[in-house]
């Protein structure tokens, strides 16, 4: 193999990468045609910068496909990781729940309000670190910032019920009721979800504040919902 | 000599200029309206989404290869998308075969035997230079991918990696030298 000088390498490259005039290029093919060798170096880099390209295009595709399908296979099991911490933390928190019955719709509101803690951020949440990234919005109570990071993931998973509660609770601690329900309603839709009591809570609370008594007399608490006696309490309050 | 590889293919369209160039959004584009109906015929075809995955990316690479080897001219995007599907349906089909699996599989009604032949020993070649590509180092290789796969000028190069232009110029000769040499290795 013929060795190749800086100056060889350079000229070859701009053959191949198309930057010559169209002069120098005419010249070049003539030598091509008369030189075998020269023929055939060419070809190898030619085929050496395909090679690099190639690879390149490999790691761009591999990229494009986490992006694009990704999130909703890996990101699965922190979620449902992410379920079963919930439905722990509403286990163990709301057991200390502790109320006093008032009599109108907001004052009992008031006494009821609530504001979701969130789930603890860990250190190396790589998978679902935009998730976290936005977690961490919502603990410094920056809710807009984090609603609009979840807003993006949801678009991947519309049905992932830890976006859709934390979306609504976002929505919920801003007291945009109207905007938490949609988010809340499709927790309750999905029969699963370890939200789902969290959700009709909130939503019950939503009808409170509103002073809707109507609507908030109307909620029949889910039965084995942790917050079935304030709900009923609640309800006894205003109907009293 | 009129070598496939020096002649610049007709662009017969914008999608297709940009998919030589391997544009980012142009590959998203393509990646996500194709890449549901390829998994869908690997997966009732008995492969899991793991193999669409491998097929659908192999296709469209050979296909990025054929089109920059002028043997192939898309017509418009969905011609290149219908291209792609079809070298991803080969493919698999090849390695069902090879594997020797039992075949269950039809072929579908647009099997152009001709067009089998366009997955041909240029990617095998290809296929063999990667691997080499694989052996150089990361500062070789980030050298490499930024000036032929990112076309980043020498300038931009440098400024990203802390070293002036000509210094880049100079790694990037003596890698791809290194490669060439690794290569001439292999085939010895």
């Amino acid at each position: 193999m013929r060795e190749l000088s800086e100056k060889d390498f350079e000229r070859i490259e701009r053959f191949i990468l198309g930057d010559m005039s169209a002069e120098e290029r005419q010249s070049f093919q003539k030598e091509m045609e008369a030189d075998k060798e020269l023929r055939e170096t060419v070809l190898e880099q030619s085929d050496l910068i395909k090679s690099v390209e190639a690879e390149g295009l490999k790691a761009e595709l591999e990229s494009i496909h986490s992006e694009l399908y990704d999130s909703n296979q890996k990101k699965k099991s922190p979620f449902l990781f992410l379920s079963i911490a919930a439905s722990i933390a509403v286990l163990l928190g709301f057991s200390f729940w502790y109320f006093n019955l008032e009599d109108s719709s907001s004052e009992l509101y008031a006494e009821y309000s609530y504001t979701d803690p969130g789930l603890p951020v860990p250190m190396s949440a790589t998978d679902s670190y935009d998730f976290y990234d936005a977690m961490v919005d919502y603990k410094t109570e920056d809710y807009q910032t984090a609603i609009n990071k979840w807003i993006i993931l949801l678009e991947a998973e519309p049905q992932n019920d830890t976006l859709n509660y934390y979306i609504g609770a976002s929505y919920f601690n801003m007291e945009h009721f109207d905007e938490a329900k949609p988010f809340l309603n499709n927790i309750l839709n999905s029969e699963e979800s370890a939200f789902v009591y969290k959700a009709q809570y909130i939503l019950f609370l939503s009808a409170l504040k509103r002073g809707n008594t109507e609507e908030a007399l109307n909620f029949k608490p889910l039965n084995d919902s942790p917050f079935k006696a304030e709900i009923r309490a609640a309800q006894e309050s205003i109907g009293s | 000599m009129q070598s496939n590889q020096n002649k610049i293919p007709p662009i017969s369209d914008k999608v297709t200029g940009r998919f030589l160039e391997h544009d980012r959004a142009t590959l998203i584009e393509i990646y996500s309206k194709n890449y549901p109906s390829v998994e869908a015929y690997i997966i009732q075809n008995s492969g899991s989404s793991d193999d669409a995955k491998d097929i659908f990316q192999e296709a469209i690479t050979a296909a990025w290869l054929n089109a920059k080897g002028g043997k192939f001219t898309p017509q418009d995007e969905s011609s290149l998308g219908g291209y792609i599907y079809r070298i991803a349906k080969f493919k698999w089909l090849d390695r069902v075969k090879s594997k020797s699996y039992k075949s269950t599989m039809r072929l579908a009604e647009d099997y152009d035997p001709a067009e089998e032949v366009e997955v041909d020993e240029s990617e095998n070649r290809l296929n063999q230079l990667r691997t080499i590509y694989a052996q150089l180092g990361e500062k070789c290789q980030n050298i490499l991918n930024r000036f032929y796969y990112a076309k980043m000028s020498l300038d931009e190069i440098g400024n990203e990696l802390g070293f002036d232009a000509a210094t880049v110029k100079t790694q990037k000769y003596r890698c791809m030298k290194k490669l060439r040499d690794l290569n001439s290795e292999n085939n010895a």
